[in-house]
């Protein structure tokens, strides 16, 4: 017997990062996480920034950072067209340790040439990095 | 009589230019195989974004979107994607032969220049074309920064109604061996390519469950499009020039070894009259003697 699964193609303008059967997937959409399993309903949205959580096949979780784009679930294929997105594997966790303290010590200092927008972007981009690589 | 000192300079002088024009076809094919893996890796995406698009397309051809409507072609602008280097054949020339073929095939219309290029851009600015704007020594580095500074001007223009239509002159990437010139048509974006829904496909009333309002994704859904597309030009194009720069360059060497073996032929009847001639003159002396 075999579980029902769901194509999922993770792409960005650079490159394929997934193209595979999911059991299923979450993302993180404008408003909060969504989940989609086999048989979701036609489905656009807008793609957050945050983690795209997969689990395949096997049962094992695969995890993406991301940060913007758009993704559609069209009958059995899921496509999550993103502007930026890192494979779990492939992230460089010592660096995105570093932005994020880079960015604490930014918003921490109060200095009144600092940047706090792009300040806490990068602490969250930072962040997320992080969340995607780890468990 | 030619002189034999001059054609053994001129054998080490065709020589040495082979030797560069060895060297730089192995550079060349050593860029192409980059270039040509950035093109198949930036297709996927840009063929899914159009798929998306059109599947939104199918459900609501009534659109209102400002990327989306067809003006007059009174002012165009044709975004030319040249090299920044020479000593790559046709490439470059048969991009400006293609502008000016467009240029006359619109009669009328106010066509203005977009470049990217160094040799477009100076191709086209000594000739005292209207150019918009250009993007010069950036194509040793084509990323996706690079397609949103060219694509952002072109659809805040179209918006504004500063242009009417945007069109696109670029080398396609077929192959290491075939390059096809493309004229495309940017904005508006029209033709989406639609077919009837396939066989098997899901029927096109039903629609999609929009986690936003319909308006919202395509606020950013179209000009992310766009700048996919000038992506995507961009790569094909940096991939054409290698390859184009490749058969050059295999041609020049081709052409420089088929010189040296004529000119050697040469040097080596030259030194055989001589040599002939010395003996007839030692064996007439030797014989005046007798």
């Amino acid at each position: 017997m075999s579980t029902p699964t769901l194509y999922l193609e993770v792409l960005t303008p650079v490159k394929t990062l997934l193209s595979g059967f999911i059991r299923s997937v979450t993302f993180p959409g404008p408003d909060g996480e969504v989940g989609a399993l086999p048989g979701h309903a036609l489905l656009v949205s807008k793609l957050g920034a945050g983690v795209v959580t997969a689990v395949d096949e096997n049962g094992d979780t695969i995890r993406f950072f991301c940060s913007g784009g758009f993704v559609e679930v069209s009958g059995g294929d899921i496509a999550v067209l993103a502007d930026v997105a890192e494979r779990d594997t492939e992230i460089d966790v010592d660096r995105a340790a570093r932005s994020r303290q880079r960015a604490q010590e930014r918003i921490a200092s109060g200095r009144p040439d600092i940047d706090y927008v792009r300040a806490n972007a990068s602490l969250r981009r930072a962040l997320d990095r992080l969340r995607a690589a780890h468990r | 009589m030619p002189n034999l000192l001059d054609i053994r300079r001129r054998i080490r002088s065709v020589r040495n230019t082979q030797q560069i024009t060895k060297a730089m076809k192995f550079v060349a094919a050593a860029k192409l195989k980059k270039a040509q893996q950035r093109v198949m890796t930036a297709r996927p995406y840009a063929r899914r974004m159009l798929q998306l698009i059109q599947h939104l397309a199918l459900r609501h051809p009534d659109q209102s979107h400002p990327l989306l409507q067809a003006r007059g072609d009174a002012k165009i602008v044709l975004l030319v994607i040249s090299g920044d280097k020479g000593l790559c054949g046709g490439f470059n020339t048969n991009i400006f032969k293609a502008a000016y073929a467009f240029m006359d095939r619109s009669p009328g219309a106010e066509v203005v220049l977009d470049v990217v290029g160094k040799k477009a851009y100076e191709h086209f600015s000594r000739r005292k074309y209207n150019i918009l704007s250009f993007y010069v020594d950036r194509l040793s580095f084509v990323d996706l920064e690079l397609a949103q500074q060219v694509a952002a001007p072109l659809l805040e223009r179209f918006v504004s109604g500063a242009a009417d239509k945007v069109f696109l002159v670029y080398n396609q990437f077929k192959s290491a061996a075939q390059q096809d010139i493309t004229v495309e048509p940017l904005l508006p974006i029209v033709d989406l390519g639609l077919e009837p829904p396939t066989a098997g496909a899901l029927p096109a009333g039903v629609d999609y469950i929009y986690d936003q309002p319909r308006e919202a994704i395509y606020r950013d859904l179209f000009p992310q499009h766009v700048i996919t597309q000038v992506y995507r030009a961009l790569v094909e194009s940096v991939a054409s020039e290698q390859s184009a720069r490749m058969t050059a360059m295999d041609a020049a060497t081709r052409n420089a070894g088929e010189m040296i073996d004529r000119l050697i032929l040469t040097r080596n009847q030259i030194r055989q009259a001589a040599i002939t001639k010395e003996i007839i003159e030692i064996v007439g002396g030797a014989a005046a003697l007798s």
